[in-house]
Order: C-alpha cells, then structure tokens, then sequence
C-alpha cells in the first residue's frame, strides 16, 4: 500500500512527507477546523434561519426594511461574540472530554507548541467572525435603506458635530471606536473561552459559564473604570465621558493589561496542558472530592434498593447518600466555577453602577435575566442528569439496580433547593430595589408581577432538567437549554403582557416536564428501547404543549364579544366614506379631484426615494445659506431626476387636470402596506408637480397642491413634513404677497371636522386591515402565519417596544378588540363632531394622565377648546397603537400651528420689512387667535433677531429616579440647536412637536418661565449659551433654586 | 549495551499517598519486559513518567538515554506508546488518524502504518466510531507502530479484546521484540504475558517485587505442597526464602519458596508428621498472586525461625 492511497480525501492534497512544522501546522489546521465544523454550521444555520424568520414575518407584516435590518444586525452582534465564546471553548473541552488530550500528549511535540497552533487556528475561525462584524460596523447602513440611513446620519451629524474630539488623535477614535469594539470584544471572548476551558476541569458548560463571566467582567470592568477615572478629567454630560481622550487613554491600558495577562494564563496554562495530563489512579484532590461519594454508596452495602415491601421508597439512608453524591459530584464543580466567575461579574456591575452611567435597578434586573436565563436552567441540567451521562454513571447504578424516580428525586432535591434561593433572591432583590417602570415594554410590566421571577425559574429549572435527559454533549445542553429558556421567557413576557394571570395556561408545560422525566427517567437510565426513549417524552409534552396552547387560546377568544368584522362589509362603508370625502373635497378644491384620478395612474409607478430624502429634513429649521443652495431652484437637481423618471406618469396628470374623473377610485383594499405605498407614491408626484407650477410661477396652483398633498396624507411621516415644507418654502417663494399668505394661512387651518374625518378615514383604512386579517384568502397573510408563534410588529418603528409574540388566536382576539375600540371611538368622534363650531381648534391639551397607562393600558386625555370653554374633550386611549395615533395628532397640530406662525413671519417681514418684535403682532391680521403650543398651551418662543448661539429649552415633566424620595422633578434638557443665521428670527414650540415618553409623563405640567428668567436670555423661556457646548453646565433645579 | 530504560531510585508521591517507592530497575534491549501489579500498583504512573508525561519525586529515570522529563519530545518520537484506555479522535477514518498522526513524524510513518492496517485487517475507510473496542486497539496499535520505535510501551493493550485478537496482539509482540527493539508490557492476563515476556516485573503499592528474567523466575521458585497426618501441623524449620504460604495448621499446605537449600527438601520429607511434600514448577499467575499475597497489607505472616520473606530483600533488581 502506498502513502498515497491512505492519504485521506479530506486532507489538503499539497502535503510535504516530512515532519516539518508546515505539515503539523496543515494536519492540525484541519483537524481543528473539522471539528468545529459543527459549531459553524451552527452559527451559519442559525444566522440565517433567524434572517429568513425576520424577513418573512417583516414581509408579512408589512415591517419597514430598516427595522428588519435592525433585527439582523441585532441578531449577529448576538451571534458573535456568543460563538467566538464558543469557539474559545471549543478548543480544548472537547479534548478533555473525549480525553483526546492523551493522544495529544503522547504526540513528539511540547505541549505549548500544540497550543500555540490550535489558538492560531482558532483566532482564524473567529476571524471570520470579527471580519464580518467590522464589515457590518462600517457598511451595515446599506442594508437599512437609504431613506432610513439619511435620518440616521442626521441624528448622527449633530452628535458627533457635538462630541467628536477635536484632536487628530481623538478624530482617530471617534473613527476607530466601532471596529476596535467589535475586535477587542469578540477576541476577550475567545481569550476567555480558552481560558476557561483550559481551567474548568469539568466540561463544556463550566467552561461557558466561566468564559461568559469572565468577558463580561473584562469587558465591563475597563469600560466603567475608566468611565469613573475620566469622570474627574472631564466635565459635562455622562455620555461625554465615554468619548473623551482620558477615558480612551485609561481604555486602551485597561485592555492591554487585560491581553498581557489572557496572554501570559494561555502560554502557562498551554505549556502544562498535555505535561501533565490527569492521572486517573492518582487522581488531584478534585477529583479525591468527586470521587468519594461513589465510594461511599458502594460502601454503604446496601447493593439492591429496588422498591418492596419490606424496603419502602421512602428511605433516608439511600436518600441521604445519593443527594449527598449528587451535591459533592456536580454541586463541588459549579461551585468553585461560580465562587470563581461570580465576584468578576457582579464586580464589575457595581463599579459600573457606582460611576453612574447606568442605574443600578437596570443592572441588577439585567443581571436577573441573565441567571435566570442561563444559570438556573445550567443548575438543573447538571444536578440532574447531564453528568450521569458524561461519565457513565449509568451503569454503576444500574449494576445497584438504583436507576430510577430515586435516583432523579435525589437530583432533583438539591437543584429545586438551589432554584428555590435563586428564585427567593432574585424576588427579595427587586422588592428591595422597589424597581419600578421605567418604560412601557414588556419587561417592565412583567417584573411588575411578583410570582414572575418564581416561575420563570421555575420554568428554567425544568427545561434544564428535561433537556439533560436527552442530550449528552455538554455544548449542546448548553445552547439547547438557553434558547428554550429564552423562548419560554418572551413567550411568559408575552402573556404578561396581555394579562398576567393567563401565565397559569402555561405552568402544566414545566409540570409536564417534570411528569415526564419521572415517568421516564428508570427507563432513560436502563438505556433501554432508546427510540421509545426519545419519541414518548418529546410526543408528550408536545400534546400537553398544545392542549394548553389551545386551552389560552379559546379562553382568550372567548372572552371578547363576536364582532362581524368581514371584508364586505367594511369594504363597503370604505369605499362611501372614500366618495363622500372626495365629492366634499371636489367642490372645494378640483385638484384633488385630479388627484384621485391620479391614484390608479402612479399605481405601478416606480417611486424613487431621492425627493423624499431630499425633503426629509428637520422641520424646525431655518433657511440657512447652505440650505438655501441645496434647493436653489436653479439648481432643482433631485426634483428634475424625479419628473425625469415619471414623466409619463405627469402627463397622466396634466391628462386628469383636462377630464375630470366620473367614478373616483378607491385604494387598493387589499393591503394596507399598498395603499401606504399609493400614498407615498402620489405624494411625491403632487409635491412634484407643486414644485414645477412654482416654477412656473403659478403660486395659488402651488398652494392648492401642498394642501392638498397635506390632506392626502394620512399620518404624520414623510410626506406630511414635505407638504409642510412644501407650504414654508412656498411662502418664501419670490413674488409672494402677504395678501396671498394670509389667504394661504387661512385655507391651512385645519377644522376639527377635517381632523375627524382624517382620523375616520384612518380608523377606516385600520378596519380594512382587520377584515384582510380575517379574509385570509384575499391577501393570503393568514395562510402563511407561521403555526406556532409570530412577531406581532404592526406599528414597527414607533412601537417597537410593544412588540411581543402572538399565536394567531391572539391575533384573533386583539382584532376583536381593536374592532370594538375602533368602533367605540367612531361613535365618540361623530357625538362630538355635532358639539364643534367651525374653527375651533384644540389649542393645546389640558391633562393628559398615563400614570395608569401600564396598569389598564389606557391614558385619560383631556383637549381644551378656545371657542368653548365650557367643553373639554375627554376621551381615552385603550391601546398603544391608538395612544399612537393621538401622538400623531398632537403633532399634527403643533406642526399645523409651527407652520401658520412661519407663515405668517414671512407675510409680516413682506409687508413690513421685518420681522414683528412680538408674535402678538399677528393678531388680528393674520390670526384671529395666535396659535399655541399644544401641549403647553402657551405661546411659542420667538426671538425677532435669532441666537447666535445653541439654545437649551427647559421643560417638565421627566422624572428622576435618582432623587433620595424618588418624586422629584428634574428639568427637561433639550438642546436646541438649529441652523440659525442671526438674520433670522428665533421661532420654536415649546414642546418640539416630541411624544411624551409614555412612563415619565404623568401630568403635564407647563415649563415654569420663571425659572430661566435668571439667564441671559431674549425672549420667555430661553437661555442662550455659549458656542462651545463643552463650556455650558445644563441648569439644574438646584442651581436654578439658588 | 546500554539498557534502554534505566530507573534508579524513583519515587513518586501524590500528596500523601506513595505510588512509586524508591524503584530501581532495567530494561534491556531487545527483549519483552512485562510489568505486572494489581490495580493502583503504581504501573501506569511509572509509564507516565517514562513518557515524561508526569515528574518523580526524586530519582532518575532514563529511556534510551534520554531524561524524559527533560527530553520528552525527543523520547515520545522513538517510543510507541499504547495506553489502557485508547484515545483516538471519533469523528476520524482510521485512515485519516493514519494520515494526521504522520504530520509528527517522518515521512515512513504512512508506508508503515498502511502495512500494518493492512496485516491487522483494518477497513481503512471506516470511522473510528465505527469500530469494535478490538478494532479500536489495533488502530492504537498500528498508529504506535508505524514510526518503527525502539521502544513500545503498552499499558493494559489486551483489555476488552478477545482470545484471537488478543493472541494475535500478543504475538505481534514477539516479532517486534525479534527485530531488535524492546516491548513493556502491562497486562493483567497473566497466562497470555507468560507466553511471550522475557522479564517480568512485579509492583505491589508502589513497591517492586522482583524484576527477573521470566526463565530464572521459574528456575528459582517452587511450589511444595505439604501433607500432614499427624496431629501436629507446623511445619519444621527449613532453608528456603518462602514467598508465601497457604493454609497454616491444615492438613494440607501449600508454599512457594524461592531458591531452597538442597537439602531443604529433604528435611521437610523427613520431618515426622509430614507424609509427602509434592513439588510442581509454578506458574507466572502462581508466582504473581504468592508476591502480592505475602505482602504485609495482604495478610501475610511471617513463618518459622530460618525462612527468609521477601520483604527481607531489597525492592530493587537488576538484570542484564
């Protein structure tokens, strides 16, 4: 026989025969990259799967492409510091488990220098990882969406503009910070991994546990020491202290004191792996401790415990012996892991608390997570059965006969025992810290339910238990039990979510569980009929799973009234509101008429984003030079690539202006991401065609076609800021006349009943939704809902935090519910439609009181009437997507009002020469009453000769948790800062049009005025600072009380 | 010629428990050394430290003149080492954990190893996983083999297998101790290592027992069996070093003494009360239980005035 023929196929071809250290590199290469294919194929599979799972449910639920693109970024910076973890781990545990490691060491080679190749090679494994992760650090934002990557660099510019350093050295950092994060984070990681499995003397899932404490504790500790060490260099904003040369500086040498010592423990620990292999006659005094229980049981004499009559099952002497094995055993090497590991963690989450970057209640819940999610489950698997089978314990105790419910009783007392304190302590620990919401996930609202740490630990214990009875590779248990564990957390969040007490349906899965491993423990560990093994416990709980998944389901579909909500119908009622609204907007204004026309024109149009972006700028900006070039209408560079591409599509329009429509169509029905898409689509073709009779010089055709752009929209997004731009550019525009503004002003007033019927015609627009959720054939959603669980993300950008998993009977419920809702707050609306005169406004809100929002999901919302102050509307908002909506309009409103005051600026500068010292200057010729802030109710602030220099706004409203008596007020601090030319006026509403954070916003209170009065100020409210944001101390109450 | 392993005076200790006590002994070439002792005797960690995989408390150790501990590299590259409980990479084809393991060695590892799969009949092509527990031991066997060591030291090989594979194994050994080079040999089958071991070494709680030439054991060492038809029982004072003695103030008793006196025989025939005394050549099992039950932990006793013990010699031989 030849060499050649017994080369093996998987080997590289292109070997050298002789013993060179190119071939021990080749021949180690592969066989270390063969045995972490698994791992990879983990990774990849389980990398794709989660991206395939979040395109299809964001398809299906009509998610924005960025949020998707946030998932998956989300999903890979999980992914791989976890895998590199892993893949640290995966180096010299399985060695030791196999006990491979002899083979190793009897190989002519130091055992230093078959470290050295392994860690080489798996530093080029977890390469690919880091490549990938850089990659996604420096070009993820391609997959977000162009539109989507303009507001993030938006929102970006200011905060670098604001905070990049300003030396080359730190313009270094600010550039490298991303990349070098990714490294040092998924290399501490892999270090640590290594280390830990070079250590742990038991395992793969010591090693985890170790290396996860361990990176965690090398990662945090650096960060938050040099936070609290560059808190004493540098003054202002926490956040600061994280981008500033000290904290770099003491960064830098945190790490490379942390790689010098990984890099001295592996070449210690690498050069006496294989040395000094364990003897297994002579074993250390781990393994003496290990080893005593065994010796003990066998010397007990007792040999044959089986059950009779005259031994009964209760008997504490074998009892006391096998918990007493089962203790020293296991509970000896998850100790010392733990006693050793835990300090590190803990360690660095209260330095990190103490430096105040992170509240210590987010810590500890955070750190509550993660025991539950990942210790308590690693607990039960290891006490149970996971180490029987490791070190074939089987067969000693099948040889005694004791291979049954005594033997997994007496494992499971010690892991319920343990559980039990976890459990205890994690509750006393969140009573004490009297943790209280901070925001409206689901999260907060499940801490909130006491027995919620008990049984998801309890939960967590009996998958663990569960699993190890199946699973023999300690890696495996590993993953398996954290990603049940984690399954089972969202889906407990879930249901506490909807209602806590429905937490109930799902406790028989862990009892099952339970049930099942009593039930075929003795057979599992006689080893006997192994598929029968195998099949009954997974076929088992799968039909307690799904009785009591339907069990939830039908009490819970049960409990909402029927609703007919069926296509026909609601298509029907549609389609007449669609009619009416367009005949009544017909004979006011034969554009939109037109424009309805249009609809079905620009169905099939491809839409280009370029306009969109371009206009997809900050409303509360002045025109400043460089944003005066960029729209310079000699220079209309995006608007002539976009008429260019739909030329075809304008003449359709200027067809429509010539013959009028007979029928109006309608939106397509079937989809509401289609008819949001129709809208955008006629949008961009209306602002378009605005923009070019501007040009024209056309102006009163211009205005009709920015109010009619802003009608068309339904919600607050893109199109409408455009069409509001759309109406300040125009009245900027030469050869305008204040006459034509005042007109303007008064056709943009929007009535109360326009902004009935648009929320009508919204409520419509939803009911449709629910009808093609409950007409599955037509849009064919239903048909493809995944069987088990979706992600229920309708509202994704704005309500990302009520996102939770639903099964599609939740899906039937919360139609019904919000059927009813929609078809309560239509009666509302069309009561107080009759009580409303023309032209009164909701100037601003009177109370607007979420302090119950979690508790009933509900806010009580009152609005205040100018023109009839006997009246107040109060209505309420059941759910978050309709909280959402009355957000919308709130700013709706405030935009409506910003826009009219600009307005009427421009108008009064046309007519003057400049701009009124006062905005009650505008009363009466352009306002009857001058429009005020919304949820203030007073007027906005204005300053007739601009700031030269940022402007910090104060407000209340936000409540500190920091506060000894945890009620105190703290200052809102928004830093306004605009593009402003000193040329211009100063203008800006009090509230900036922003949503109330829902859980920090209880009543409304107006900014005390008399608070800023102190600075150096032009108008109410305002304080000017200096150029250089680093020089300004943000007012507090203290100082302002001083 | 140089003795291929030399031990002088080594101990070894694992906290307070003794596993190798002041050993000395050594290995010539060309022959098969066979080590035996009971479990926990201390075997496997004299081959640990003969592979400079662990360090002795004191003492020297040589193995081809090398120091292992210092050398270990250089020993492990001419020493075949083939361990109690073999263990290979699962996941591996018996040709690939061929192909892997000549990485270590040069270049005539992978002819070799070939020839050998070929003469133990193992399916190249097949994972280790795959096979039998005696597949598994060849495929050891083969891989500690295929680089041609001087030395080839195997600790428990036959364990597990059966009697064809296992005699199979064993004569393999003798080719290998025919074409020059030295075997040690642990082994509790003690009629199997009988048949092919030139020098027999006994550990007994770390210490050694004897160490001879299989041959001069069996020369030596006689096993008398005693019978009394009187009342008295005792047996006479005689000149013999007893190793051991079964069934004290019975009828009949058994002994096995280690180079009597020539007239040591006599004396007892003529002994009055004794009424035959049966002299048998013992076997190596025989031999191997008489040391380990004499020792002073198994029970043993010492017997009448003029009989030498074994514990009366030094733990320690030397045979070239």
């Amino acid at each position: 026989m030849s060499a050649s023929s017994v080369r093996p196929k998987a080997g590289p071809s292109l070997l050298p025969a002789h013993p060179t250290l190119t071939s021990v590199w080749c021949r180690m290469g592969w066989k270390e990259l063969r045995q972490n294919t698994p791992l990879l194929g983990i990774f990849f599979a389980g990398l794709l799967t989660s991206l395939a799972i979040s395109t299809l449910a964001g398809q299906l639920f009509q998610v924005a492409p960025s949020d998707i693109a946030d998932f998956w970024f989300g999903t890979i910076y999980v992914f791989i510091p976890v895998f590199s973890l892993a893949i640290g781990v995966f180096i010299f545990a399985p060695e030791k488990e196999n006990r491979t490691s002899q083979f190793l060491g009897i190989l002519p080679m130091r055992s230093g220098q078959i470290v050295f190749i392994k860690l080489v090679i798996g530093l080029l494994t977890v390469a690919i990882f880091i490549f990938l992760g850089v990659l996604l650090q420096r070009f993820g934002q391609i997959f977000v969406g162009e539109s989507s990557t303009a507001t993030i660099a938006n929102e970006t510019a200011a905060f670098e503009r604001s905070l990049t350093p300003s030396s080359l050295f730190g313009q270094w950092q600010w550039q490298a910070t991303p990349v070098v994060s990714c490294i040092t984070l998924t290399m501490e990681c892999y270090c640590w991994g290594a280390i830990c499995s070079l250590v742990c003397k038991r395992a793969i899932f010591a090693a985890v546990l170790a290396g996860t404490c361990f990176a965690l504790a090398s990662w945090g500790f650096p960060t938050a020491i040099g936070a609290a060490l560059a808190q004493r260099s540098t003054d202002g904003p926490p956040s600061r202290r994280l981008f500033s040369d000290s904290f770099y500086t003491i960064f830098l040498i945190s790490k490379i004191a942390t790689y010098a010592a990984m890099g001295l423990g592996l070449a210690h620990l690498g050069s006496r792996w294989l040395g000094h292999s364990p003897n297994n006659e002579f074993p250390d005094w781990l393994g003496r401790v290990a080893a005593k229980p065994r010796e003990r049981i066998e010397s007990s004499g007792d040999t044959s415990w089986g059950v009779s009559a005259d031994r009964p099952f209760i008997n504490s002497r074998i009892y006391s012996s096998l918990i007493w094995q089962s203790v020293r055993q296991f509970g000896t090497t998850f100790f010392f892991t733990l006693l050793g590991a835990a300090p590190f963690l803990f360690g660095s989450v209260l330095i990190a608390a103490t430096v105040s970057e992170f509240q210590i209640d987010h810590l500890f819940v955070y750190s509550c997570l993660a025991v539950v999610l990942v210790v308590i489950p690693l607990i039960a698997s290891m006490f149970v059965f996971i180490v029987d089978h490791q070190d074939r314990n089987y067969r000693f105790f099948q040889q005694h006969r004791e291979f049954g419910r005594k033997l997994w009783l007496a494992r499971l007392l010690p892991a319920a025992l343990v559980t039990l304190v976890c459990g205890l302590l994690l509750s006393m620990g969140l009573v004490v810290l009297g943790w209280q919401l901070l925001t409206a996930s689901e999260t907060a609202l499940v801490f909130r339910f006491a027995l919620f740490p008990a049984i998801v630990v309890f939960c967590a214990f009996a998958i663990g238990q569960f699993n190890s009875m199946f699973l023999r590779s300690g890696v495996f248990v590993v993953v398996s039990v954290i990603v049940m564990s984690g399954i089972l957390f969202a889906g407990i969040c879930g249901l506490c979510f909807l209602d806590p007490t429905l937490v109930a349906f799902l406790l028989p899965v862990p009892l099952a569980m339970l049930a099942i491993t009593w039930w075929r423990a003795p057979h599992l560990l006689a080893e006997s009929n192994p598929m029968a093994n195998l099949v009954l416990p997974w076929l088992s709980l799968g039909i307690v799973v799904v009785v009591s998944v339907t069990a939830l389901s039908w009490f819970r579909v049960a409990s909402v009234p029927q609703t007919d909500f069926s296509l026909e119908k609601h298509l029907s009622s549609y389609v007449a509101l669609d009619e009416s609204r367009n005949q009544r907007d017909a004979q006011v204004n034969p554009i939109f008429e037109r424009a309805i026309l249009l609809r079905d024109a620009a169905n099939e149009m491809v839409a280009t984003e370029a306009v969109g972006e371009a206009y997809n700028l900050r409303l509360f900006t002045w025109p400043t030079p460089d944003y005066a070039r960029s729209f310079d209408i000699e220079n209309p560079a995006p608007l002539r690539q976009f008429v260019s591409r739909n030329q075809d599509s304008l003449k359709l329009l200027a067809l429509a202006n010539e013959q009028p429509a007979t029928s109006p169509p309608v939106l397509d029905p079937r989809s509401r991401s289609r008819r949001v898409e129709q809208i955008a689509r006629i949008s961009l073709l209306i602002s378009a065609q605005a923009t070019l009779a501007q040009w024209d010089g056309d102006l009163e055709r211009a205005l009709g076609y920015w109010l009619q752009l802003k009608r068309f929209t339904e919600q607050y997004d893109v199109e409408s800021t455009n069409a509001l731009l759309g109406l300040l550019r125009w009245s900027e525009f030469p050869g305008q006349s204040p006459e034509f503004i005042k007109q303007a002003i008064k056709a943009a007033t929007i009535t109360p009943d326009q902004w009935c019927t648009q929320t009508e015609y919204l409520t419509q627009s939803r009911r449709l939704d629910l009808a093609n959720w409950y007409e599955g054939l037509i849009s064919g959603q239903s048909v493809l809902d995944p069987p088990l669980g979706i992600q229920f993300n309708y509202g994704a950008r704005e309500n990302k935090k009520q996102s939770f998993l639903l099964i599609p009977w939740e899906l039937e419920r919360s139609k019904r519910w919000t059927f009813l809702t929609l078809e309560e707050l239509s009666f509302q609306r069309s009561q107080r439609r009759g009580l409303i005169l023309e032209g009164s406004m909701p100037d601003h809100v009177l109370n607007l009181d979420s302090s119950l929002y979690d508790t009933y999901q509900a806010a009580a919302v009152s609005v205040h009437y100018p023109n009839h102050r006997d009246y107040d509307e109060f209505f309420s908002i059941r759910d978050n997507e309709r909280w959402g909506d009355f957000i919308y309009m709130l700013r709706q409103i405030q935009t409506y009002h910003y826009v009219r005051v600009r307005m009427a600026l421009n108008g009064w500068k046309l007519e003057y020469g400049q701009y009124p010292d006062q905005l009650a200057a505008l009363v009466p010729d352009y306002f009857e009453s001058l429009p005020l802030d919304v949820l203030y109710g007073i007027e906005f602030a204005y300053s007739p000769t601009g700031l030269d220099n940022k402007v910090c706004v104060s407000g209340s409203g936000w409540k500190s948790r920091r506060g000894p008596d945890q009620q105190e007020w703290e200052v809102i601090k928004l830093v306004y800062e605009s593009m402003i030319d000193s040329g211009h006026p100063f203008l800006l509403p009090w509230s900036m049009a922003r949503k109330p954070t829902l859980a920090s916003c209880n009543v409304m209170d107006e900014p005390n005025i008399e608070t800023f009065k102190c600075y150096d100020y032009s108008g109410p409210g305002l304080s000017t600072v200096g150029h250089n944001l680093q020089d300004y101390e943000l007012p507090s109450i203290d100082s302002n009380d001083d | 010629m140089n003795p291929v392993i030399q031990i002088k005076h080594v101990t070894r200790r694992f906290g307070n428990k003794v596993a190798l006590d002041n050993i000395s002994l050594d290995v010539p070439r060309g022959c098969v050394f066979a080590l035996l002792g009971e479990n926990g005797a201390g075997k496997t960690t004299a081959i640990r430290n003969l592979l400079g995989l662990d360090r002795v408390s004191a003492g020297t150790i040589e193995v081809l003149g090398m120091n292992p501990q210092k050398h270990g590299t250089a020993v492990r590259r001419q020493v075949g080492y083939v361990p109690d409980t073999p263990a290979l990479y699962d996941w591996m084809t018996v040709s690939e954990a061929g192909w892997f393991t000549a990485g270590f060695y040069a270049d005539d590892f992978l002819p070799n190893f070939s020839r050998l799969c070929e003469q133990f009949e193992l399916p190249r092509s097949q994972k280790i996983k795959t096979l039998s527990k005696g597949g598994r031991a060849k495929v050891v066997l083969a891989l500690a083999m295929a680089h041609e060591p001087e030395l080839l030291i195997m600790d428990e090989p036959t364990s597990g297998l059966d009697t064809l594979v296992r005699r199979k194994f064993l004569e393999s050994m003798i080719d290998v101790a025919a074409a020059g080079r030295t075997v040690l040999l642990s082994s509790h089958q003690i009629p199997e290592v009988e048949r092919v071991a030139d020098l027999v070494a006994i550990i007994h709680e770390g210490h050694l027992m004897v160490c001879d030439h299989l041959e001069n054991l069996k020369r030596e060492i006689e096993r008398w069996v005693v019978s009394f038809d009187g009342t008295e029982l005792n047996l006479p004072p005689f000149e013999a070093e007893v190793i051991s003695h079964a069934g004290p103030q019975r009828k009949r008793q058994q002994l096995i003494v280690r180079n009597p006196a020539p007239d040591a025989l006599w004396r007892l025939r003529d002994h009055p009360g004794i009424s035959e005394v049966e002299v048998h050549t013992p076997t190596l099992e025989e031999i191997f239980v008489a040391f380990l039950s004499n020792s002073p932990d198994a029970g043993g006793r010492p017997i009448n005035d003029g009989l030498r013990s074994p514990a009366d010699q030094s733990s320690g031989g030397s045979i070239t």
